[in-house]
């Protein structure tokens, strides 16, 4: 849609200012790298990179001095005569981000770029787009299911559940401030732990199940229900004279830390620990919470309170 | 260990010989008959044969009849492939970019497939009929007197248009499907890089459609090479004058018509050298796909 394949049911789109709506693909000046690189099989990585310089009729020597630029920022140098169908996954990636970067674009378009690249090498291309981002400075727009890429390098994150924003926002934003329960069950990994809750008669507690009660952080009105969100690392495990008892059904160990999911009645929770806590399934563990910590939102719309 | 899936050693033999007998009886059989006669010359009542040697082939060579023969079908078969490919090309293009009616559109297209060459030809032949058909009329109208009777041209013409037609079936079909592997974001990418439709179609689709458009250039000289006997038989019957008579015509013409039997053979012979030329072709390029 941003990129002129599709047509914008509704609203405007502006780049640098300008609305593009009815602008072709070719005239909106953006480059995009596509989730399976569709790099032209039958030109080399050469004429690949090439390509939409010499559509846009730059001199033969400017081409050759870009190409070669550009391909000593991704390593592509050893490359150039290569076809597509003789590179490897992550290589064809670089050439798919080089026949972007190369046309200097005012807008890169990312459509989940790592998907088809297995664990290790994401992380490596991760931190490469990252520094390219930063070099190259140009506005890029990256769509990715994985929280952690969009985490690492976005600088505003849009949280999108089916067709609708559900936030937007700076990393920190969203991590810390959700605007809907569906941003708190989705951002973090764990994500936020959400439980259902009565606020108690003093507007300051929540009940979660019988004789396990959590402080809130602002005064809501009794009796109403409400869903909270805690996240694994903001609950704290404690003596049990303050703390509330809650069993421990399984551990997660994920090397640096362990989750915990305990559970008491109807509701469960996830609580991070350090790795040698020696807890094991069928413990009962005391914790607590800070008010501060605590997410509320509409049990009806999802929205924070 | 036996690699073999079958318990009894006999039973794949058993199971590929009816085809080893239909090859036998209807192709080596013939192909060696052909061979045999290629070097011997008969009466033309089968009376008395004489062994001959290559005289038929020196004969062949030396007659210029034969040799414009060659030409005839040379030019016969790539101006059939050519406005063929070139005219289904055009409508799997049109067709790969409608949305609706899609299915019904594609099915039409097959029709003509399942007509008969011979069919084809008279139905072309009806429209073009000098005094009743409704495109000489047509043309006449255009100031431009058609006469297949007459003309060497226009016979020609008709014949082309005729084989041409019939083949846009089968060219349609691949390259829809050739056009339908290309992905799409293959073309996303090139509109997003500048690429306006035509360069997309001249930098992108089309060397991309180079192992469908390779492999249907050999199917279809094969096809105007020895499929459009019918047709013709059905027409011009290779006139006038010669000016329809493809190879597989005159191997008829001079074996059945002319009873040169010795002479028909012969052709047959340098027919098959072509054919086997075609398919070594075929497998050496087409079967390993045009390299892109």
């Amino acid at each position: 849609m941003v990129a002129g394949l599709e047509i914008i049911s509704g609203g405007e789109i502006l780049i640098d200012g300008k609305v593009v709506n009815d602008l072709e693909p070719a005239e909106r000046d953006i480059a995009m790298v596509f989730q399976n690189y569709a790099l032209y099989p039958h030109m080399t990585v050469e004429r690949n990179m090439a390509y939409g310089l010499k559509i846009r009729g730059l001199p033969k020597e400017e081409i050759a001095e870009r190409v070669r630029r550009t391909a000593g920022m991704l390593e592509l140098g050893h490359l150039l005569d290569r076809k597509p169908r003789e590179l490897s996954g992550g290589q064809r990636q670089r050439v798919a981000m080089g026949r972007a970067i190369i046309r200097e674009p005012r807008v890169f378009l990312f459509d989940e770029p790592l998907s088809n690249l297995d664990a290790r090498l994401r992380v490596q291309t991760r931190l490469e787009i990252h520094r390219l981002q930063q070099e190259t400075g140009i506005t890029s727009l990256y769509v990715t299911h994985d929280q952690v890429e969009a985490m690492t390098l976005g600088h505003r994150i849009v949280v999108m559940n089916n067709g609708v924003a559900e936030q937007v926002g700076t990393p920190d934003e969203i991590y810390e401030r959700p605007a809907t329960s569906f941003v708190a069950g989705f951002i973090g990994a764990p994500p936020m732990s959400l439980l259902t809750a009565t606020v108690c008669d003093d507007r300051r507690q929540a009940d979660i199940a019988p004789g396990l009660r959590l402080p809130l952080p602002r005064p809501v009105s009794p009796g109403l229900e409400i869903q909270i969100g805690i996240r694994p690392e903001n609950v704290l495990p404690c003596n049990a004279d303050t703390g509330s008892a809650m069993t421990v059904e399984h551990v997660e160990v994920l090397g640096a830390d362990q989750i915990a999911h305990l559970v008491r009645d109807e509701a469960r929770l996830c609580v991070r620990l350090p790795r040698h806590s020696r807890l094991s399934a069928g413990d009962t563990l005391n914790i607590e919470v800070q008010a501060e910590a605590v997410s509320m939102f509409d049990q009806q719309t999802g929205r924070a309170i | 260990m036996n690699s073999s899936p079958y318990r009894h050693r006999m039973l794949p033999w058993l199971l590929v010989l009816p085809q080893l007998a239909i090859t036998l009886v209807f192709f080596i059989w013939p192909a060696s008959q052909a061979l045999w006669q290629s070097v011997l010359r008969e009466d033309a009542w089968g009376l008395s044969q004489e062994f001959v040697g290559f005289e038929n082939f020196a004969d062949l060579f030396a007659d210029p009849l034969f040799l414009e023969s060659f030409r005839i079908t040379f030019v016969f078969s790539f101006a059939v492939a050519a406005l063929s490919m070139v005219l289904s090309l055009l409508l799997a293009i049109n067709a790969d970019r409608v949305v609706r009616g899609n299915s019904t559109y594609r099915t039409l297209l097959i029709w003509p497939y399942a007509i008969a060459p011979a069919l084809a030809g008279v139905l072309w032949f009806f429209m073009f009929n000098p005094t009743v058909g409704i495109l000489s009329w047509l043309l006449k109208g255009a100031g431009y007197d058609w006469n297949h009777h007459a003309s060497g041209t226009d016979a020609m013409l008709l014949v082309i248009m005729a084989a041409a037609w019939k083949q846009i079936s089968y060219n349609f079909l691949f390259f829809l499907a050739g056009l339908q592997a290309i992905p799409k974001s293959l073309i996303e990418a090139a509109a997003i890089d500048g690429a306006g439709p035509v360069r997309r179609f001249w930098s992108i689709i089309l060397p991309l459609l180079s192992p469908t458009t390779f492999f249907l250039l050999v199917v279809n000289v094969v096809y105007a090479f020895f499929d459009t006997f019918g047709l013709i038989h059905a027409t011009t019957e290779g006139g006038p004058a010669g000016a329809t008579q493809i190879l597989v015509y005159k191997v008829y013409s001079d074996g059945f018509v002319g009873l040169d039997l010795g002479g028909s053979a012969a052709q047959s012979v340098i027919l098959m050298t072509i054919v086997i030329a075609l398919t070594v072709v075929q497998f050496r390029y087409v079967e390993r796909k045009v390299a892109y």
